[in-house]
């Protein structure tokens, strides 16, 4: 019987076999690998060549109708001395900093009443879920007309309360255009952060509260020595997807601004696709796909080396 | 267990395989044609177009006509249609915008039909064209007697449009030169109107508007061959006008935060009677309620005092044509399909319900009781012009084009000084020729 080294070893010969596992008989293995196998292929096909196809194109000239040339890596050398891609670059980390202050934090903040919260914590953790399902060119839209300098409800509500001074049209303006175009996409996806931590503060043992009481600590300790530190596996994960959802950002600003007012909301995301489909550089373009896509395992890299911590064990 | 896994398995194949013979036998004797075109959504053409257009698979039972919409901008739109293109996949038919700049990819990749003998052979269009060649010039045909990459399907020209009920609010006289503009802006603000409307999201109104700018301080070469080359130096036109743009930005000429509108919001602050005037095309009349219409007349644009440009000059030609894709036009009975497509589009039926709206038409069609009055104005305008030049942005290539839209952002919201704009704008469109 073929026997795959895994934990069903630990057992010895002896351990029953486990349905689904790793222990099978050669032609279970082959039915296995049949259903398997269709979306291996479209992972393949879709994913993995995709992402050898872009690689190899960044190596090329080539405006998508002719044929490709070869040019070695000027692609890579143009992009780090493109000064669109510089500032491009300068407003993903705004992006990635606005997530995990404003994300991140109110997320937290959030997760940690709900978990106080006796009354209706269901239905506020539905509440707060619900942007995170609706479609980003919907919540850009509606973004759009809050922040319209005339009849928005930012503005108005500010000249209301006697704030007038403060209203400006903040997409127009090249100083507060990028801060405004982040701000749907950063508090659209709290909800979906509130959810994973609320799952990683539920995990966390009541006894641990129960002997904190019987401590007497206050409610800011039990957060502070408890909570905080067996969530941050949990918070990690929010982290690394924050940070990769800010390097991918499109849709929202692609909605408000498009980029502008004259590239001040430039993301790499967007440059990639303005100088692809709209200047038909395919082969810069791919290079500048391949530059987000080391940056962001860059980041990912560079974070669990320096922040992560040994697993937590109650 | 397995027995029922290889039925489950069966099941699914069998399946699989008559979805697959059905959807290809449903349609066999047919030919499907693919048409893309951009009057949808809140187009002013739309109402009219889009059923209009779902009526030919009625009348044409052999021909199944598959409809792509095209929403979005005109970048946004050329984009999915080099994307269509490198995937070697053009719908058969499809609207584009004309010019050199904006079809050389099309004609250098071979991807569109040349038409000049269809269009010289077929009786109906031969009629259509007669006398009116030089709707190719410049838009489809890009050399004497050169192939023609399209036909014409709406003319256009651009001018001054304003509300004069505003003007007499604000008591003030429609401006003829720039200076009687600046003179009149501050009396307008002063009744809380806005001056110009103008938007700077989509590449329409902010990029019209500077097109207009030009022509009136420079020459039409030099400002083709400046956005052509980048070599701005020699036209100086450019800095001229930037330098414009950034002045009346400044003197509050233009709606706050216009730089994240849309055209069709701008047009709205016109058509609600909060804008007095707005510079562009024909393509915008549709956007003015019969109401607004009724009070508004149609000028041309402002002089210069020292501008080389020819003020009796207007700025028109194609708006849009249709392209035919070159692999459909090989196969013959798909060609003749085309055929039929063709002219139920390009069609006086059609034309005739859009001069309601103010689209001024290829054909020879006579005003109705309800043709719009600022078409009629337009088209008087348009007659007593000297002659007409095609839009500056079918000469630039897409880097250039591109560039003129956000750094006309910039002068108006003054994040960027008109010296730095043309800089910009001179290194942009010496790249995209380079590319």
């Amino acid at each position: 019987m073929l026997r795959i080294k895994g934990i069903a070893d630990q057992g010895g010969e002896n351990s029953p076999p486990l349905m689904g596992g790793w222990n099978m008989t050669p032609k279970k293995m082959r039915t296995g690998i049949l259903f398997l196998a269709p979306a291996m292929l479209f992972y393949c096909f879709f994913v993995v060549f995709s992402i050898a196809r872009v690689i190899y194109y960044s190596f090329f000239k080539w405006n998508g109708l002719n044929f490709p040339q070869f040019v070695g890596v000027s692609n890579y050398v143009r992009l780090v001395n493109d000064q669109t891609v510089l500032a491009a670059f300068r407003n993903n980390l705004i992006a990635i900093a606005m997530a995990l202050i404003i994300q991140i934090g109110i997320a937290l903040i959030l997760t940690i009443s709900l978990s106080n919260c006796k009354f209706g914590a269901r239905f506020f953790r539905t509440v707060y879920f619900v942007p995170a399902v609706i479609s980003g060119v919907a919540v850009a839209m509606m973004f759009g007309q809050a922040m319209n300098p005339d009849y928005g409800l930012i503005n108005t509500s500010l000249r209301l309360i006697g704030l007038g001074t403060l209203a400006r049209p903040w997409l127009s303006n090249s100083n507060t255009a990028i801060y405004a175009a982040l701000l749907p996409q950063t508090l659209q996806y709290i909800g979906w952060n509130v959810i994973i931590l609320v799952a990683g503060i539920y995990n966390i043992p009541d006894s641990l509260y129960e002997a904190a009481y019987l401590d007497g600590v206050s409610n800011l300790q039990k957060t502070w020595y408890i909570t905080l530190p067996l969530l941050w596996e949990v918070i990690q994960i929010c982290i690394i997807s924050a940070i990769t959802g800010s390097l991918q950002g499109f849709t929202h600003v692609m909605v408000l601004t498009g980029g502008g007012p004259n590239s001040a909301t430039e993301l790499v995301g967007l440059l990639m696709y303005h100088r692809t489909f709209q200047w038909l550089q395919f082969g810069y373009g791919s290079s500048i796909s391949v530059g987000i896509f080391l940056v962001g395992l860059l980041f990912s890299v560079l974070f669990k080396r320096y922040f992560s911590s040994d697993k937590i064990e109650y | 267990m397995q027995k029922f896994q290889k039925a489950i398995l069966v099941l699914l194949s069998v399946l699989l395989v008559s979805v697959i013979s059905f959807s290809n036998g449903s349609c066999k004797d047919k030919i499907t044609l693919r048409l893309a075109y951009i009057y949808t959504g809140g187009h002013a053409k739309a109402p009219i177009y889009e059923p209009y257009i779902k009526e030919f698979s009625k009348l044409n039972p052999d021909i199944n006509l598959s409809l792509e919409p095209m929403n979005g901008g005109t970048p946004d739109v050329q984009a999915k249609l080099y994307t269509y293109a490198a995937g070697d996949n053009l719908p058969d038919v499809f609207i584009s915008w004309p010019g050199p700049g904006m079809l050389k990819n099309f004609v250098d990749a071979q991807k569109i039909a040349d038409l000049k003998d269809y269009l010289a052979q077929d009786k109906l269009f031969k009629k259509y064209f007669q006398n009116k060649e030089y709707f190719f010039d410049g838009s489809v045909r890009f050399e004497k007697n050169g192939p023609i990459w399209g036909i014409p399907d709406e003319p256009y020209y651009m001018f001054l449009t304003v509300n004069k009920k505003l003007f007499a609010q604000a008591g003030v006289q429609i401006p003829k030169t720039y200076e009687d503009l600046k003179n009149i802006i501050p009396k307008f603000r002063a009744k809380g109107i806005i001056p110009i409307a103008m938007a700077g999201k989509d590449q329409d109104l902010n990029v019209c508007f500077w097109f207009g700018m030009l022509n009136r301080f420079g020459t039409d070469q030099e400002i083709i061959k400046g956005l052509t080359t980048g070599d701005m130096e020699k036209a100086p036109a450019y800095l001229r006008s930037a330098k414009a743009i950034y002045q009346l930005a400044g003197l509050k000429a233009f709606p706050e935060g216009c730089v994240s509108m849309q055209s069709q919001e701008a047009l709205t602050l016109f058509d609600q009677g909060k804008a007095a005037m707005y510079y562009g095309g024909t393509w915008y009349l549709g956007n003015v309620s019969p109401k607004t219409a009724a009070g508004c007349e149609v000028v041309p644009l402002w002089t210069f005092a020292d501008g080389k440009g020819d003020p009796k000059e207007l700025l028109g030609g194609v708006a849009v044509e249709y392209l035919v894709s070159a692999k459909s036009w090989k196969e013959n009975s798909r060609r003749q399909a085309v055929d039929k497509l063709l002219h139920y589009l390009i069609n006086p039926t059609l034309y005739s319900k859009y001069l309601e709206l103010g689209t001024p038409s290829i054909l020879n069609l006579s005003y109705t009781d309800k043709t719009s009055p600022l078409l009629i104005k337009a088209d008087k305008l348009a007659k007593s012009a000297t002659r007409m030049q095609q839009n500056y942005d079918a000469y630039g290539s897409q880097q250039a084009n591109d560039a003129l839209n956000n750094l006309s952002q910039g002068l108006l919201n003054r994040s960027i000084t008109p010296e730095e704009a043309v800089k910009q704008l001179s290194e942009q469109a010496k790249a995209g020729a380079a590319n």
